[in-house]
């Protein structure tokens, strides 16, 4: 009996199994090596590519920080009410230093979302799993967004990495800066792929869809006709006919109203192009715009009113509006008063303050679930005539030009009548009252080297030009951001 | 199921190989276990032998032999020279002895298998009266006598109290050992007593001098019990570093929640942060420096051989000792998991034949220790003036006559000057009443000893409605069940409730609002509205500390139950088999309630409701051979086993907002109509061990051990599970020497050496593994399933982090012991960090575990221990202990890490917690406006910082190292002192160096502030008042002005603390007797006594991260109480 009780343990251990014991077993997440088995999982994986369009709006320890407000800061045109984080100060007075946080942002905001767009590519384009129509649907969405992730950095950043495969190991992780050149041939290869893979026209989810990829593809060739490439006038000859596809195909139109560019209802369709989409009830994907932007210091015209001051037009390019401009009226674009929260007397502010991103759910609610808007037919209209009249030499009577251009400047002005020939500054400056804090106006401003000179109501050279809130006028140095110390330091090829 | 799975590793087949001998060998051999462990048996033995004059100490070794047992004796009082003779022919022990040892006045015990012989108590002296035939009066005839004291080795010994009939009456032994009394009587009785030696008595009779040789006290320190893993060793023998501390040392303090608390400051080495003054924050231990940059720095618990315990979750007061391993080769038998040290405690057992009743009470009354210097009303009101005036002509709006804002009368008087001034340090604080009850049952018999305990500890926070509550109980069994077979038993059951008002540390917090709620505002306006920071135009709205307090609930508790079974089997003489099953199973929990009408709280979502939940379960397979032998001088000690653990944990999440009413706060969130998203998650990890060890003595004078453990981890890579772990370790004990013994001023001198390679694996797990993130997104509004890879790439080539360390010590005792001191310097590297090393962003992953880089901490430790003067009513000893780490980073891959929330840099050269920013020069003048705004863009006003790289701007190249944020070096000094029956007792704690980044005070004092501020403030820039480091004031909007991190916040963290003062009084009258008890002492006790630092928050000794690499940042700490208590202890 005693030997029985000695032996029991004995046992025990003797029979024990040791690698199986040591197996990990992760619960509740999923590893890439038994991935991509059903099309419910590649839809998921494709749906996750557009996590990343939100990465500049990735809210900070300061209240009413964002990168994303950075892309106004530096075009000198745009005031933060509220102090500013010492990152924040750089765009807002020049020069931003190789040590800036919010470039850090960017800069991740690129190579994260890229990096999911290659393992998807990858692994879709091998994958039996769906049928081939849908594949092909699935990785133009992808290419599409791999070539808007890198259009959006090489503006910012000039000079940056070209990773297009996906990483497998940690060894060879550190690839050197590829040129502006091979980067924008990667641009357009992506989108000429999604052209091809058979997206619909209009998507009211708000996927990618084909108006997305000619808009993007028009404004990468208008883009590469002017700085950094100067590719000039057969690019921008392929941006007007790539314009003209979007605005001859139909599925997009102008709304009449500019309250139905912050209307929920009508969010992915008409002049809504493509968007970043929010949620009311998912608070991850809430949006910042609305409390952000209201004024500071504080003004209770909101339920949550305290957390606003993060951008507020500076009162020279406000100014520069015609006062017959219907944008420029109270809470189209911008807003000096409004109604108590909860109340009916009025509010003046002390000065004015932006409306467009104003979601009247939100004033009521607390949560702001209005999508953002990337692409605008607007948007699309103006590059048209832009387009056509560099072609042109800097002046246009082409139809489709003068015409696109007269949509946009007639709701502003409904009384005006069409011209019968159109300039580039005219449509330049017809851009930045259209678009402005939309986070377009910067990157025009440095393909175009030409700035709106607010004072004087004409278009100048962006370099010596000395934009309202900055500190110093814009030098050749300015228009890229320097790449991040701090990816410098992990690899140094990027030096 | 299937067996002889394949194993992995030569472990494995050691295992099979030798294991299997084992177990051939136990079926094949017969198992002599003849001797029985009860001592009648013993006694039993039969004895056949016979010798003639000889030596008693040859005949006692020839029964020795016979009988199979061993005799105890002390040389100097069993006089083995005598001549005795002994005839047996089959007689039991007991007879043989009873005939042998009798008549020569020695008696014999059985004690622990041994028997123990002692001096026949010397016949008493008849009463005077009744004795016939004895001169009376030569009894009552005092007389003087005087005699010599030696030690055990003849020495002279002073000091020696000498006391006739344990009165006060005595002297003390005089350098030479002499001693003179005037007058004793023949019915006298000396006694004799010196700490380290026991105490003798010896009646006087006829004679008048004596010769006393002192007989070492066996209660001597150095033969305390330390536990060592998977065995015990002593404290004279021990070849390692282990700090050890007594139970009644670590509930000096009776306001220690648990185990740690009651630790700070006890061990030399062991840096225990209390970082926090909340109730039931527990502290942060750190033993011998930061090791690790990513991994785990907590020590590993074992209680009573339940490897990973929990220490918070036992009552402090059953705790019989701490021992704490600070050295790889004392912690290397733990391998992987000792890396950071190991702290093992090992609880009370019940003793044979003694019943006790424990009953341990106190009531406590905490207090803010003191406030920090925030402005009052009038000064905050001039604040606000200065502000607004800083554009000429502006007002502010309590002076403004046209700015009728809603609650100005309430607020302000006709001249704007403000009618309220709260200090809401008080408001918010309360005194706060706790109490703590622990009743303990302890006792044994006939092989089964057995302790229960029950505890409640009533916590109060200072902050209202804070609180902590904790229930336990544990009970302990040991017994022998068989005579080969002892088993140990202990369950312990804890539940704790607490309440924490404030969460969110940089939200709009009830401490935050603490500091910021300025005072011109009340709790309430007559008309019971409460106020709201905006209720002033332009400050940051936000409801007031009070509200804050009273209206959410943040509750959190935890449940915990484990139990532990240890089976000892003596297999055959000298080898036992252990095995341990402990088995841990809790739960966590979070309630928050936020109501409908808090602002930027829970009032837009018109009411917030969560409950997160969590549960864990563990348990954990050890067996292992313990040997344990004497040969002649040489004694062996090897022990070999194996480990298994498994872990597992899982959580749930679920909220809801959007309530009609208050009144279902957490309790029923299906009220809620708008629904959180809810979460889950689980997770497991496996461990898998071998190990032995071997420890050898030669005369106690030699030491020699060595030990190997093969460590095996789902947590790093496949190829790279099994790490091995050895250490090296030995000492000397001089003091054994024959050489050493002809002195008698250095009674102990031991010195000892050991190198040991711990590992740490306490990384996240599935850190090997590349993972998929899956969190929904949105498509016009409508939520879809998205999948992302995770920012950390998987490395399936991780291996262990290793530590290797090297120490050298030494122990000494002087003047018998009357002063300890035990010395030790280290040398730890730690190698192959597991570092979560930062991936270029092109590679698509933010970071990767790898092992990286190396890190150095060296240090030196002191603690020398004093009998400054003792005598029968006064007795003062004194415990010092000091310590010094310094640590370097070696190399991390040429990385360098900036750390956002604790403003700090980790770069190669430097040492860790290293603060990294801007030297703030003072404030720009008015004559410097050209050189600001080309510096950084800045007008006269704001902050000037130093141009380190002279480069003319503001730029990264400026920032440098501030200061560190662990002390440079740390002390401790506890002194005890009784008179009679009262004891005080004194702890004084130190650090020096160390260095506090005062958030608060970087935020408040911001030149644009919108809320409460530091009295400093107000000597803020002034076109008249230029020469200060404080930046001009102004409203918010009014100009780009922010604070980088600077070493003008980077505050001076050194202090004094008077951390305890204690009196208490011991009953001894004879009444307790009637009232049944034992003993009674009552205390008054005031904790957190006296303060003296030059930092300006609360406290100095502040971490609002937790500490490691995040020790030193102040974000809104919640203040550290001064807390008075009354204790009554009594046992039955």
């Amino acid at each position: 009996m005693k030997r029985l009780y000695i032996l029991l343990p004995i046992i025990v251990i003797y029979f024990s199994s040791c690698k199986k014991f040591l197996a990990e077993k992760p619960y509740g997440v999923l590893s890439p090596s038994d991935y991509y088995t059903s099309s419910n999982q590649i839809r998921a994986a494709v749906d996750g590519l557009y996590t990343g369009l939100s990465g500049y709006y990735a809210s900070e320890l300061a209240v009413a920080t964002a990168p994303v407000f950075d892309l106004e800061y530096i075009t000198g045109y745009t005031a933060r009410p509220r102090s500013a984080t010492p990152d924040q100060v750089q765009y807002l007075q020049l020069p931003v230093t190789y040590n800036n946080g919010d470039a850090e942002t960017f800069w991740t905001s690129t190579y994260y979302p890229v990096e999911n767009c290659n393992s998807v590519i990858a692994n879709l384009s091998t994958s039996t799993v769906v049928d081939s129509a849908t594949r092909h649907k699935e990785l133009g969405e992808a290419y599409f967004l791999r070539a808007y992730y890198y259009f959006n950095a090489v503006r910012l950043f000039g000079s940056i990495p070209l990773k297009i495969t996906p990483t497998t190991g940690i060894d060879n992780v550190q690839i050197g800066k590829s040129t502006p050149d091979a980067i924008y041939a990667q641009i357009v290869s992506d989108l000429t792929f999604a052209e091809g893979s058979g997206l619909p026209w209009t998507d009211v989810s708000g996927h990618v869809n084909m108006g997305a990829v000619k808009s993007l593809l028009t404004k990468v060739y208008l883009t590469m006709a002017g700085y950094p490439l100067q590719k000039g006038s057969s690019y921008y000859q392929l941006a007007y006919n790539k314009s003209l596809e979007v605005i001859n195909n139909g599925s997009y139109s102008l709304f009449a109203k500019y309250s139905d560019l912050r209307s929920s209802a009508l969010q992915n369709t008409g002049e809504q192009i493509f968007m970043i989409q929010r949620s009311y009830t998912y608070t991850p994907d809430n949006n910042i715009m609305h409390f952000d932007l209201l004024p500071y210091p504080t003004e209770p015209i909101s339920i949550l009113p305290d957390n606003g001051g993060a951008m507020a037009p500076d009162p020279a390019f406000y100014n520069s509006y015609s006062n017959s401009d219907v944008r420029k009226q109270n809470q189209q674009f911008y807003y000096t008063s409004h109604t108590q929260y909860g109340a009916t007397n009025v509010i003046t502010l002390p000065m004015p303050y932006i409306y467009k991103y104003w979601d009247d759910l939100a004033e009521q609610t607390g949560k702001n679930g209005l999508n953002n808007p990337v692409i605008r037919y607007a948007d699309v209209l103006l590059m048209c005539a832009e387009a056509k009249s560099m072609v042109d030499g800097g002046t246009t009577s082409d139809a489709a030009a003068v015409s696109a251009y007269f949509k946009v400047h007639n709701r502003a002005f409904p009384t005006a009548t069409q011209p019968a020939s159109i300039t580039t500054d005219q449509v330049q400056m017809e851009r930045y009252w259209e678009l402005a804090y939309e986070f377009q106006t910067w990157f025009d401003m440095t393909r175009t080297r030409r700035a709106f000179d607010v004072a004087n109501n004409k278009m100048v050279d962006l370099i010596g030009y000395k934009a309202p809130q900055h500190s110093k006028a814009f030098a050749e140095s300015d228009l890229v951001i320097p790449i991040p110390l701090t990816e410098i330091q992990k690899d140094p090829n990027l030096k | 199921m299937k067996f002889f799975r394949p194993i992995p590793g030569y472990w494995c087949k050691i295992m099979k190989i030798t294991l299997g001998q084992v177990f051939i060998a136990i079926l094949l051999t017969s198992v002599s276990y003849a001797s029985s462990s009860s001592a009648q048996k013993m006694l039993n033995n039969p004895v056949t032998l016979s010798v003639e004059k000889t030596s008693l100490g040859k005949a006692l070794k020839m029964i020795e032999k016979q009988a199979d047992v061993k005799f105890a004796y002390s040389k100097s009082i069993i006089n083995i020279d005598q001549q005795v003779s002994v005839s047996a022919n089959g007689q039991s022990l007991d007879e043989v002895l009873s005939s042998l040892l009798t008549p020569i006045g020695i008696s014999y015990r059985v004690v622990n298998q041994r028997i123990v012989l002692s001096n026949t108590s010397p016949p008493k002296i008849a009463v005077a009266a009744d004795s016939s035939g004895t001169d009376i009066a030569s009894l009552y005839q005092a007389f003087p006598v005087s005699g010599k004291i030696v030690d055990e080795n003849g020495q002279p010994l002073p000091g020696v109290s000498v006391r006739i009939n344990k009165s006060d009456q005595g002297t003390i032994s005089d350098p030479n050992g002499s001693f003179t009394l005037n007058s004793v009587k023949e019915t006298d009785t000396l006694n004799f007593s010196f700490i380290g030696y026991q105490n003798q008595s010896v009646a006087v009779g006829n004679q008048k001098v004596f010769t006393i040789k002192m007989v070492p006290s066996s209660a001597d320190v150095l033969k305390e019990v330390v536990v060592v893993g998977y065995g015990t060793s002593t404290k004279a023998n021990l070849t390692t570093s282990i700090g050890s501390v007594k139970g009644s040392e670590v509930n000096e303090r009776p306001t220690s929640l648990n185990a740690l608390q009651g630790l700070a400051g006890k061990v030399a080495g062991v840096n225990i942060m209390e970082n926090s003054g909340r109730p039931g924050g527990a502290p942060e231990v750190t033993i011998r420096g930061i090791s690790s940059i990513n991994s785990s720095l907590a020590p590993l618990y074992v209680i009573d051989g339940f490897v990973g315990a929990d220490p918070t979750t036992i009552d402090p007061s059953i705790i019989e000792s701490v021992d704490v391993y600070k050295d790889a080769a004392a912690s290397a038998i733990y391998g992987s998991r000792g890396a950071n040290g190991v702290i093992v405690i090992t609880t009370k057992k019940g003793k044979d034949g003694v019943s006790q009743i424990a009953f341990n009470n106190s009531v406590s009354f905490g207090s803010l220790e003191r406030e920090i210097p925030l402005l009052n009303a009038s000064e905050f009101t001039e604040m606000l003036r200065r502000q607004y005036a800083y554009v000429p002509g502006r007002i502010a709006p309590n002076d403004d006559p046209n700015n009728n804002f809603t609650r100005k009368t309430d607020l302000f008087d006709s001249n704007g000057n403000p009618k309220y001034n709260t200090d809401w340090q008080k408001a918010a604080t309360r005194t706060a009443v706790s109490d703590n009850h622990s009743l303990t049952f302890t006792g044994g018999k006939d092989g089964l000893n057995i302790l229960a305990n029950f505890s409640y500890r009533n916590n109060q926070g200072i902050l209202l409605n804070s609180y902590q509550k904790q229930l336990s109980a544990y009970i302990n069994v040991g017994w022998d069940v068989k005579p080969w077979l002892h088993i140990q038993a202990n369950i312990n059951s804890f539940a704790s409730q607490g309440n924490n008002p404030e969460t969110n540390t940089f939200g709009l917090n009830a401490v935050r609002e603490m500091y910021e709620f300025p005072d011109i505002f009340p709790v309430t306006y007559p008309d019971g509205t409460a106020s709201r920071k905006g209720d002033y135009p332009g400050l940051e709205d936000s409801e007031n500390p009070v509200t804050l307090l009273n209206e959410i609930k943040n509750v959190s508790g935890v449940l915990n139950t484990t139990g532990n079974f240890v089976g000892t089997f003596h297999i055959v003489k000298h080898l036992d088999f252990n095995t341990t099953f402990s088995g841990q199973t809790g739960s966590t929990y979070t309630n928050y309630f936020a109501p409908n009408n808090l602002d930027q709280i829970s009032e837009a979502q018109n009411g917030v409701a969560q409950r997160t939940n969590g549960t864990s379960a563990s348990w954990t397979n050890e067996n292992y051979f313990s040997y344990d032998n004497q040969f002649k001088d040489h004694h062996l000690n090897v022990i070999a086993g194996v480990s298994w653990y498994d872990y597992r944990t899982s959580s749930t999440f679920a909220g809801a907002e959007n309530f009609f009413d208050n009144t279902f706060e957490d309790y029923n969130l299906g009220v809620g109509t708008v629904v959180e998203p809810p979460s889950s998650s689980q997770s497991e990890n496996q461990r898998n061990s071998f190990f032995t060890r071997a420890n050898y003595n030669y005369k106690e004078k030699y030491f020699l051990e060595a030990s190997l453990r093969d460590d095996g981890t789902s947590k790093v890579g496949v190829n790279n599970q099994y790490g091995l772990f050895p250490s090296f370790s030995a000492a000397w004990r001089i003091s054994n020497e024959d050489f050493f013994k002809k002195q008698s001023t250095i009674s102990n001198l031991k010195l000892r050496g050991s190198y040991g390679v711990v590992g740490n694996s306490e990384i996240p797990n599935y850190s090997t593994i590349t993972q998929y993130v899956s969190s929904p997104t949105v498509f016009n509004g409508n939520e879809a399933a998205a999948v992302t890879l995770s920012s950390s790439f998987g490395n399936p080539n991780l291996r262990w982090e290793k530590d290797k360390q090297a120490d050298i010590g030494i122990d000494a005792g002087f003047l018998h012991d009357r002063i300890q001191v035990v010395a030790d310097v280290y040398n730890k590297t730690s190698t192959d960090l597991l570092y979560n090393k930062l991936l270029p962003a092109t590679s698509g992953y933010s970071n990767a575990w790898d092992n990286i880089g190396s890190i150095r901490n060296r240090g030196f430790e002191i603690t020398v221990n004093t009998v400054n003067i003792t005598n029968k009513d006064f007795k003062w000893s004194t415990s010092v202990n000091f310590s010094v780490n310094r640590s370097k980073v070696l190399n991390i891959n040429g990385d360098t890490l900036y750390s956002v929330t604790t403003f700090g840099r980790v770069v190669k050269g430097d040492p860790l917690n290293e603060f990294y920013g801007y030297i703030r020069e003072g404030v720009w003048g008015t004559s410097e406006a050209a050189q600001a705004a080309k510096f950084s863009g800045s007008v006269p006003g704001d902050v000037k910082y130093a141009d380190l790289n002279h480069d003319g701007v503001l730029d990264a190249g400026d920032q440098t190292d501030l200061g560190n944020a662990m002390p440079s070096w740390q002390a401790e000094m506890t002194n005890t002192i009784s008179y009679k029956n009262f004891t005080f007792y004194l702890d004084l704690e130190g650090m020096y160096g160390n260095n506090v980044y005062n958030v608060p005070a970087a935020l408040m004092e911001d030149p644009n502030p919108n809320v409460n501020s530091f009295k400093s403030i107000l000597s803020a820039w002034t076109p008249t008042n230029q020469n200060t480091l404080q930046p001009e004031l102004r409203l918010p909007n009014d100009h780009f002005s922010y604070s980088n991190v600077d070493n003008y916040y980077l505050q001076n963290a050194s202090f004094l603390r008077v951390r305890n003062v204690a009196l208490s009084y011991t009953f001894t009258q004879a009444w307790l007797k009637t009232i049944l008890v034992k003993t009674l002492n009552i205390g008054v006790n005031v904790e957190n006594a006296l303060l003296f630092t030059k930092y300006k928050g609360y406290d100095p000794e502040a971490s609002s991260f937790g500490g490691g690499l995040e020790q030193g940042l102040d974000v809104y700490q919640y203040p550290k109480p001064r807390t008075v208590s009354l204790s009554l202890n009594a046992t039955f």
